[in-house]
Protein backbone atom coordinates (compact mmCIF):
# COMPACT_ATOMS: atom_id res chain seq x y z
CA UNK A 1 0.00 0.00 0.00
CA UNK A 2 1.73 3.65 -0.93
CA UNK A 3 2.58 5.81 1.34
CA UNK A 4 -0.27 8.99 1.75
CA UNK A 5 1.20 10.99 4.29
CA UNK A 6 0.73 14.44 5.07
CA UNK A 7 4.09 16.75 4.06
CA UNK A 8 6.93 15.46 4.86
CA UNK A 9 10.29 17.03 6.68
CA UNK A 10 12.60 17.41 3.85
CA UNK A 11 15.34 15.51 2.67
CA UNK A 12 18.46 17.23 2.32
CA UNK A 13 21.72 16.79 -0.08
CA UNK A 14 24.47 19.03 -0.58
CA UNK A 15 26.45 19.01 -4.44
CA UNK A 16 29.39 20.20 -4.69
CA UNK A 17 30.27 22.79 -7.59
CA UNK A 18 31.21 19.71 -9.74
CA UNK A 19 29.43 18.76 -12.92
CA UNK A 20 30.29 15.18 -11.77
CA UNK A 21 27.92 15.47 -8.65
CA UNK A 22 25.06 14.77 -10.94
CA UNK A 23 25.60 11.19 -10.31
CA UNK A 24 24.97 11.87 -6.76
CA UNK A 25 22.07 13.90 -7.51
CA UNK A 26 20.05 11.04 -9.62
CA UNK A 27 20.88 8.15 -6.85
CA UNK A 28 19.85 10.65 -4.17
CA UNK A 29 16.47 11.67 -5.99
CA UNK A 30 16.07 7.71 -7.23
CA UNK A 31 16.27 6.63 -3.33
CA UNK A 32 13.76 9.00 -2.68
CA UNK A 33 11.43 7.71 -5.53
CA UNK A 34 11.20 4.19 -3.74
CA UNK A 35 10.70 5.44 -0.82
CA UNK A 36 7.32 7.62 -2.10
CA UNK A 37 6.54 5.36 -5.05
CA UNK A 38 7.38 7.73 -7.59
CA UNK A 39 6.98 6.32 -11.11
CA UNK A 40 9.86 5.90 -13.38
CA UNK A 41 7.96 8.61 -15.38
CA UNK A 42 7.43 10.94 -13.21
CA UNK A 43 11.02 10.67 -11.54
CA UNK A 44 12.45 11.07 -15.13
CA UNK A 45 11.09 14.35 -15.52
CA UNK A 46 11.98 15.47 -11.42
CA UNK A 47 16.20 14.43 -12.72
CA UNK A 48 16.24 16.16 -15.93
CA UNK A 49 14.88 19.08 -14.65
CA UNK A 50 17.28 19.18 -11.31
CA UNK A 51 20.35 18.48 -14.25
CA UNK A 52 19.48 21.76 -15.85
CA UNK A 53 19.11 23.49 -12.64
CA UNK A 54 22.09 22.06 -10.88
CA UNK A 55 24.17 22.38 -14.28
CA UNK A 56 23.31 25.76 -14.52
CA UNK A 57 24.42 27.04 -11.15
CA UNK A 58 27.36 25.18 -11.71
CA UNK A 59 28.07 26.48 -15.15
CA UNK A 60 26.62 30.02 -15.02
CA UNK A 61 26.43 31.12 -11.19
CA UNK A 62 29.65 29.55 -9.87
CA UNK A 63 31.70 29.47 -13.38
CA UNK A 64 32.95 26.11 -12.72
CA UNK A 65 34.58 26.92 -10.06
CA UNK A 66 35.36 24.15 -7.46
CA UNK A 67 34.88 24.30 -3.78
CA UNK A 68 30.87 26.22 -4.21
CA UNK A 69 28.23 24.66 -2.63
CA UNK A 70 24.62 23.86 -3.81
CA UNK A 71 21.93 23.00 -1.39
CA UNK A 72 18.64 21.22 -2.47
CA UNK A 73 16.16 20.53 -0.25
CA UNK A 74 13.34 18.20 -1.19
CA UNK A 75 9.74 17.89 0.44
CA UNK A 76 7.08 15.10 -0.28
CA UNK A 77 3.63 16.10 0.15
CA UNK A 78 0.47 13.47 -0.07
CA UNK A 79 0.34 14.03 -4.18
CA UNK A 80 2.94 16.43 -4.81
CA UNK A 81 7.29 17.23 -4.57
CA UNK A 82 9.43 20.30 -4.17
CA UNK A 83 12.38 20.41 -4.91
CA UNK A 84 14.40 23.87 -3.83
CA UNK A 85 17.94 24.61 -4.95
CA UNK A 86 19.90 27.31 -2.87
CA UNK A 87 23.49 28.41 -4.05
CA UNK A 88 25.55 31.69 -2.86
CA UNK A 89 26.30 32.88 -6.17
CA UNK A 90 25.56 36.33 -7.90
CA UNK A 91 22.36 37.29 -8.34
CA UNK A 92 20.42 35.62 -11.36
CA UNK A 93 16.99 34.49 -11.96
CA UNK A 94 17.27 31.43 -14.42
CA UNK A 95 13.43 31.65 -15.04
CA UNK A 96 13.60 35.32 -16.23
CA UNK A 97 16.40 35.34 -18.79
CA UNK A 98 17.36 37.89 -20.87
CA UNK A 99 16.53 37.49 -24.51
CA UNK A 100 14.54 34.41 -23.83
CA UNK A 101 13.06 34.09 -27.54
CA UNK A 102 16.64 34.11 -29.02
CA UNK A 103 17.90 31.50 -26.86
CA UNK A 104 14.60 28.99 -27.43
CA UNK A 105 15.23 29.97 -31.25
CA UNK A 106 18.77 29.19 -31.43
CA UNK A 107 19.46 26.60 -29.02
CA UNK A 108 21.63 28.89 -27.43
CA UNK A 109 23.18 27.80 -23.82
CA UNK A 110 19.80 28.32 -21.28
CA UNK A 111 17.62 28.57 -23.46
CA UNK A 112 16.61 24.72 -24.07
CA UNK A 113 17.17 24.41 -20.52
CA UNK A 114 14.94 26.71 -19.36
CA UNK A 115 12.33 25.39 -21.91
CA UNK A 116 12.69 21.70 -20.45
CA UNK A 117 12.48 23.17 -16.70
CA UNK A 118 9.28 24.40 -17.62
CA UNK A 119 7.94 21.94 -19.74
CA UNK A 120 8.59 18.59 -17.07
CA UNK A 121 7.86 20.50 -13.92
CA UNK A 122 4.48 22.31 -12.91
CA UNK A 123 5.61 25.19 -11.23
CA UNK A 124 8.73 27.33 -10.49
CA UNK A 125 9.48 30.13 -8.24
CA UNK A 126 12.81 32.37 -7.99
CA UNK A 127 13.41 34.30 -5.27
CA UNK A 128 16.69 35.74 -3.16
CA UNK A 129 17.27 35.33 0.08
CA UNK A 130 19.85 36.43 2.64
CA UNK A 131 22.54 36.68 -0.42
CA UNK A 132 21.38 33.11 -2.01
CA UNK A 133 19.02 32.46 -5.09
CA UNK A 134 16.32 30.00 -4.20
CA UNK A 135 15.05 28.36 -7.07
CA UNK A 136 12.02 25.93 -6.19
CA UNK A 137 10.46 23.85 -8.59
CA UNK A 138 7.01 21.41 -8.11
CA UNK A 139 5.89 18.01 -9.62
CA UNK A 140 2.70 16.89 -8.78
CA UNK A 141 2.67 13.09 -9.49
CA UNK A 142 -0.43 10.21 -8.73
CA UNK A 143 0.70 8.13 -5.73
CA UNK A 144 -0.10 4.17 -7.31
CA UNK A 145 -3.32 2.80 -5.02
CA UNK B 1 25.87 5.72 -14.26
CA UNK B 2 28.39 7.53 -16.88
CA UNK B 3 28.63 7.32 -20.56
CA UNK B 4 30.19 4.59 -22.47
CA UNK B 5 30.69 4.84 -26.42
CA UNK B 6 31.07 2.29 -28.78
CA UNK B 7 32.45 3.49 -32.08
CA UNK B 8 31.75 1.14 -35.19
CA UNK B 9 31.36 1.46 -38.52
CA UNK B 10 30.38 -0.89 -41.51
CA UNK B 11 31.52 1.22 -44.29
CA UNK B 12 34.43 3.70 -45.14
CA UNK B 13 32.28 6.93 -45.21
CA UNK B 14 30.02 5.53 -42.17
CA UNK B 15 30.76 5.82 -38.45
CA UNK B 16 27.78 5.08 -35.51
CA UNK B 17 28.16 5.81 -32.35
CA UNK B 18 26.05 3.61 -29.83
CA UNK B 19 25.31 5.05 -26.09
CA UNK B 20 25.04 3.25 -22.91
CA UNK B 21 24.27 5.81 -19.63
CA UNK B 22 23.29 9.25 -19.00
CA UNK B 23 24.47 12.14 -21.84
CA UNK B 24 24.36 15.35 -19.61
CA UNK B 25 26.27 18.04 -18.70
CA UNK B 26 29.00 16.02 -17.12
CA UNK B 27 29.27 13.37 -19.95
CA UNK B 28 28.75 15.36 -23.24
CA UNK B 29 32.15 16.56 -23.05
CA UNK B 30 33.12 12.79 -24.18
CA UNK B 31 31.07 12.59 -26.50
CA UNK B 32 31.85 16.27 -28.58
CA UNK B 33 35.55 14.68 -28.01
CA UNK B 34 34.54 11.42 -29.74
CA UNK B 35 33.29 13.27 -32.50
CA UNK B 36 36.23 15.22 -32.86
CA UNK B 37 38.10 12.67 -33.28
CA UNK B 38 35.93 10.05 -35.45
CA UNK B 39 33.85 12.00 -37.77
CA UNK B 40 36.74 13.34 -40.20
CA UNK B 41 35.82 14.78 -43.49
CA UNK B 42 35.63 11.17 -45.39
CA UNK B 43 32.38 10.42 -42.97
CA UNK B 44 29.56 10.98 -44.66
CA UNK B 45 26.80 8.80 -42.48
CA UNK B 46 27.08 9.79 -38.73
CA UNK B 47 24.92 7.46 -37.03
CA UNK B 48 24.01 7.98 -33.20
CA UNK B 49 22.17 4.52 -31.62
CA UNK B 50 20.08 5.58 -28.22
CA UNK B 51 18.89 1.87 -27.42
CA UNK B 52 20.70 2.23 -24.29
CA UNK B 53 20.76 5.47 -23.63
CA UNK B 54 19.04 6.13 -20.19
CA UNK B 55 18.90 9.52 -19.84
CA UNK B 56 19.71 12.94 -22.07
CA UNK B 57 19.64 16.93 -21.21
CA UNK B 58 19.77 20.00 -22.95
CA UNK B 59 23.53 19.86 -22.83
CA UNK B 60 23.19 16.63 -24.45
CA UNK B 61 21.24 17.73 -27.18
CA UNK B 62 23.79 20.54 -27.60
CA UNK B 63 26.13 17.84 -28.63
CA UNK B 64 23.82 16.16 -31.22
CA UNK B 65 22.61 19.70 -33.02
CA UNK B 66 26.82 20.23 -33.62
CA UNK B 67 27.01 17.41 -35.27
CA UNK B 68 24.47 17.75 -37.09
CA UNK B 69 25.32 21.09 -38.37
CA UNK B 70 29.24 19.76 -38.71
CA UNK B 71 27.79 16.91 -41.23
CA UNK B 72 24.90 19.54 -42.59
CA UNK B 73 28.18 21.19 -43.94
CA UNK B 74 29.93 18.46 -45.28
CA UNK B 75 27.36 17.49 -47.02
CA UNK B 76 26.95 14.34 -45.13
CA UNK B 77 23.76 13.39 -42.08
CA UNK B 78 23.57 12.50 -39.01
CA UNK B 79 20.85 10.03 -38.42
CA UNK B 80 19.70 8.89 -34.90
CA UNK B 81 18.37 5.36 -34.19
CA UNK B 82 16.48 3.33 -31.22
CA UNK B 83 15.51 6.60 -29.49
CA UNK B 84 13.88 5.60 -26.27
CA UNK B 85 10.84 7.46 -25.00
CA UNK B 86 12.22 9.57 -22.28
CA UNK B 87 14.35 10.83 -24.62
CA UNK B 88 12.06 11.80 -27.40
CA UNK B 89 10.15 13.40 -24.92
CA UNK B 90 13.34 15.69 -24.80
CA UNK B 91 13.77 15.96 -28.04
CA UNK B 92 9.79 16.77 -28.18
CA UNK B 93 9.95 19.51 -25.85
CA UNK B 94 12.72 21.19 -27.98
CA UNK B 95 10.64 20.70 -30.91
CA UNK B 96 13.06 19.53 -33.04
CA UNK B 97 12.43 16.05 -33.80
CA UNK B 98 10.96 17.13 -37.10
CA UNK B 99 14.25 18.18 -38.62
CA UNK B 100 16.20 15.07 -37.35
CA UNK B 101 16.25 12.10 -39.76
CA UNK B 102 14.65 9.61 -36.55
CA UNK B 103 14.76 5.82 -37.48
CA UNK B 104 13.15 3.25 -35.77
CA UNK B 105 15.74 0.24 -35.35
CA UNK B 106 18.75 -0.19 -37.13
CA UNK B 107 16.89 -2.14 -40.01
CA UNK B 108 15.03 0.46 -40.58
CA UNK B 109 18.16 3.05 -41.00
CA UNK B 110 20.22 -0.07 -42.81
CA UNK B 111 17.66 0.02 -45.55
CA UNK B 112 17.63 3.44 -45.76
CA UNK B 113 21.53 3.46 -46.09
CA UNK B 114 21.77 0.94 -48.66
CA UNK B 115 18.87 2.85 -51.00
CA UNK B 116 20.98 6.21 -50.63
CA UNK B 117 24.04 4.46 -51.53
CA UNK B 118 22.07 2.73 -54.86
CA UNK B 119 21.30 6.27 -55.25
CA UNK B 120 24.77 7.64 -55.64
CA UNK B 121 25.82 4.54 -57.91
CA UNK B 122 22.94 4.69 -60.35
CA UNK B 123 24.24 8.31 -60.35
CA UNK B 124 20.89 9.56 -58.91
Amino acid sequence: MASNKASQSPHTLKLNSELSECTRLYQFLTELSHQYYITEEVLHDIKLAAEEIVANIIIHGYNKIAGQVIDVSISTHSDYITISFSDNAVAYNPLNPSDKDDCKKDYCEGGMGLQIIQSVTDKQSYKRINDCNVLVITKHYTVPQ
Amino acid sequence: MSLVLDITSTQATEKRISMTGNLDSNTAPQLQQAINIEIDASILHFVLNFKQLEFLSSAGLRVIFKAKKMMIARNGKLLLVNLQPQIKKVFAIIKSLDGMDVFVDEEEMDEYLIAMQNKVLDGD
